[in-house]
């Protein structure tokens, strides 16, 4: 009885042990570009993702190449070309901090950003480097150069663009429902740019639309291409077709004593921009700021409320451009 | 000092407690006093559960508390538990599942891409794209071919909107026939709008025209391991709570760009594993953010922030909790409201007992005691739940520890001498008269 039930435990931490080593070498996550590993006394063999690697050696990174390895719950990210040896990627453990004691850093954490109203604006600020305005980014998050930017949009002439892709390049746009996925409307450009009346569009109202413009290429005797590199195109705008509430909004604004009283042009604009960004009519509220500013170039007001507009909605280049016109900067 | 502290607090010798600190005017017997005790702590607690009703009701109907309100709704405890106190320096892998990244592939690539992993013999392939409309016949066409080869293919669906007027989602969109008549079909939708924390998740959603299905990870999971889907599905829940595994970094990743002039190696890391075709770019706050979602593993777990997560992981992160089987448990709503009531009755009458005994340091004990059973409570709570996943709510609890001191403060100062019914219901006399 008890030779069977010493056999049966070996047997047990034996399975352990085996499964404990199944899981034991550094294993590779991801791979971009060209990377190769040197073990010990071995030839140089190229590496792709999910490679297991042994814990001595060297990681050869060429030029562009990342990697993403995880050993012992230790993650490394290499993005640097050259050599990098594995045992001192590995050597150091990760922390071996245990609940009680990450519970004890948050709470004494709290504790000190609360210190003082110094130390709370301190952790304050510090917070807003992760947070902003919008739920998108903190960048451009690749919308630069790119309008309508999405939100509401009335069902008349819309003047879509986006970025240059250089010579040679055409543009396949399109506008797509965003549940079924049918395509709406496609049109292949020369320009970055195109005018397009929705009113005259399958556009249902209340539904949620995107636009997207892809970068396509001629290649001689195939006529023109969609670019393989996916990356090639602009990123897709959800919009929602909004009719009649973009003209309510302004009349109601009108009627507002605060508008009628106004003398001054530029505010008015403010205004209406403003409402407008508030419903959600970005494009209309780009539109009213624009024509604002070019009636009224040097205002000040304008343009900094137009580029806190821009950076808003994630047109923080287009902000900056604004403001740095600006004579009071 | 302490005995002494304990033994003014809690004496029961003390019968001068039920009028404010003076001698009573009228004899009582302890065992009363003892009673009006309870019954008036009874009542503080009960005042501070409707309060908390009310502020609830209240808040979530008006229009002007909405930046307050968007901040409240989208945020739970252990949303601290994720983003806080997990250990972040260290990464799990998960290597039954490999998510490949595509961005917009044209149809015969992907129909390429297809065969190509096929090759490998992955245990199942999920395709995270919803292949809607006819696009160029030659693609449509080899894509469609593709998918009548190759076996245990899982289709992404769409869920419609859920209708009002209908009580229920009329059906789940799916690719065209000619894709989707050769794989299985299941949604990708999530239980959280694109500016929400994506918690949880239906394993199964039966539309208006009686059709049963499944969510993508559960069709995966099937495919899989049968058995491990069954486990989920006999557990017979409507909706799961995600118990997220890890970030991108978890899982291991290929780019189907970079895989184009690959060698067949490139592509041996899908042999027996679970292979995700989809969405998922790399994590940088410039990256795209079409199909992100906000997760409890974002480190900004108050406040809006950048989306975290991609929906692939997502779905990757259910299929690996499907696959170990480690879901998370919910104590029954009942058995949580009997233990938040107990533990406001029991602090309402500990905080009685030291307004009355202690008048002078009344206020800073109670803070203290306050701030000290916070973070008692909410240590076991987090450890509860980050050791055994047993998910405990007593956010009320501590809304209502927080709010003793003042409600206490307001019913003793005056509800107590204003309102005749709590008079009538501790059969005291008015010590004024």
């Amino acid at each position: 009885m008890k030779k069977t039930l010493l056999i049966s435990f070996f047997s047990i931490v034996c399975c352990f042990f085996l499964m404990a080593q199944k899981g034991d070498s550094p294993m590779v996550m991801y791979v971009d570009g060209e990377v190769w590993y040197e073990g010990v006394n071995a030839s140089p063999a190229r590496v792709y993702t999910g490679t297991q690697l042994g814990t001595n050696g060297q990681i050869i990174l060429k030029n562009k190449a990342a990697v993403e390895i995880i050993y012992k719950e230790k993650f490394v990210k290499l993005n640097k070309a050259g050599k990098h040896d594995l045992s001192k990627l590995f050597g150091t453990t990760t922390s071996n901090m245990n609940f009680v004691q990450r519970f004890s850093n948050f709470v004494s954490n709290g504790l000190d950003q609360s210190a003082s109203e110094k130390q709370l604006e301190k952790s304050y600020l510090k917070n807003q480097n992760n947070a902003q305005g919008n739920i998108r980014g903190f960048t451009d998050s690749g919308l630069a150069g790119i309008m309508p930017i999405g939100g509401n949009i009335s069902p008349e002439t819309t003047e879509f663009y986006w970025p240059d892709a250089g010579a040679g390049v055409h543009y396949e746009f399109q506008i797509i429902d965003s549940l079924s996925e049918e395509m709406i409307f496609m049109a292949l450009s020369k320009a970055t740019k195109l005018s397009i009346d929705l009113g005259g569009l399958y556009l249902k109202a209340g539904k949620t639309y995107y636009w997207e413009a892809y970068h396509v290429r001629e290649k001689a005797g195939a006529g023109l291409i969609q670019n393989e590199n996916s990356e090639e195109k602009s990123p897709r705008i959800y919009f929602k077709i909004t009719p009649d509430k973009q003209q309510a909004i302004l009349e109601m604004l009108k009627q507002e004593a605060a508008y009628q009283e106004t003398a001054s042009k530029p505010q008015q604009s403010l205004m209406e921009a403003m409402q407008l960004e508030e419903a959600g009519f970005l494009y209309a509220a780009d539109q009213t700021y624009q024509k604002a500013m070019h009636q009224d170039k040097e205002n000040p007001l304008l343009k900094r409320n137009y580029a806190a507009f821009l950076a808003r909605w994630q047109q923080l280049s287009k902000a900056r451009e604004v403001l740095s016109d600006s004579p009071d900067k | 000092m302490f005995k002494r502290f304990f033994y003014r607090v809690f004496s029961q010798r003390r019968d001068s407690g039920e009028n404010d600190g003076k001698p009573p005017s009228v004899s009582t017997s302890t065992s009363s006093l003892r009673n009006n005790s309870k019954i008036h702590a009874l009542a503080v607690t009960f005042i501070i559960f409707l309060f908390i009703g009310l502020i609830k009701l209240v808040t979530f109907q008006l229009h002007f508390f909405d930046p307050f309100n968007n901040g409240v709704k989208d945020y739970e405890v252990t949303d601290i538990i994720y983003a806080r106190l997990r250990d972040t320096t260290r990464v799990k892998r998960e290597a039954r599942i490999v998510l490949i990244h595509v961005d917009k592939p044209d149809r015969a690539s992907l129909a390429n891409l297809l065969d190509r992993i096929n090759a490998q013999s992955p245990r199942a392939i999920g395709l995270d794209i919803l292949f809607a409309g006819q696009r160029d016949a030659v693609g449509d066409s080899l894509l469609s071919r593709r998918l009548q080869e190759i076996p245990n293919v899982v289709l992404a669906g769409n869920l419609a909107q859920y209708q009002d007027s209908l009580k229920g989602i009329p059906n789940m969109k799916l690719s065209e026939p000619a894709f989707s008549d050769y794989g299985v079909n299941a949604y990708t939708n999530f239980l959280a709008g694109t500016d929400r924390t994506v918690r949880l998740f239906s394993p199964t959603i039966t539309t208006l025209n009686g059709k049963e299905n499944k969510a993508f990870a559960v069709a995966l999971a099937e495919q899989y391991d049968a058995s491990a889907g069954n486990r989920l599905l006999q557990r017979k829940k409507k909706v799961e709570r995600i118990n997220y595994f890890g970030d991108y970094r978890s899982f291991i990743r290929l780019n189907a760009a970079s895989l184009q002039d690959a060698p067949e190696e490139a592509l041996a890391v899908c042999k027996d594993r679970i292979v995700m075709i989809g969405f998922v770019a790399n994590n940088d706050p410039g990256a795209p953010i079409e199909d992100r979602y906000f997760t409890p593993l974002n480190p900004v777990y108050t406040g809006r922030s950048i989306p975290d997560m991609y929906g692939m992981v997502i779905h990757a992160n259910i299929l690996t909790m499907i696959l170990n089987g480690n879901y998370i448990y919910e104590l029954p709503k009942w058995i949580v409201t009997i233990m938040v009531w107990l533990f406001g009755y029991i602090n309402v009458l500990i905080i009685r007992r030291i307004y009355l005994g202690l008048p002078d340091i009344f206020h800073g004990v109670t803070r203290i005691l306050q701030i000290v059973e916070l973070t008692i409570f909410f240590f076991f709570i987090a450890l509860i739940f980050y050791y055994l996943r047993i998910l405990i709510d007593f956010s009320n609890g501590f809304l209502a520890l927080m709010l003793a001191y003042d409600i206490l403060m307001i019913y003793e100062s005056f509800l107590k001498k204003r309102i005749p019914i709590i008079k009538t219901l501790t059969h005291e006399k008015d010590p004024t008269n």
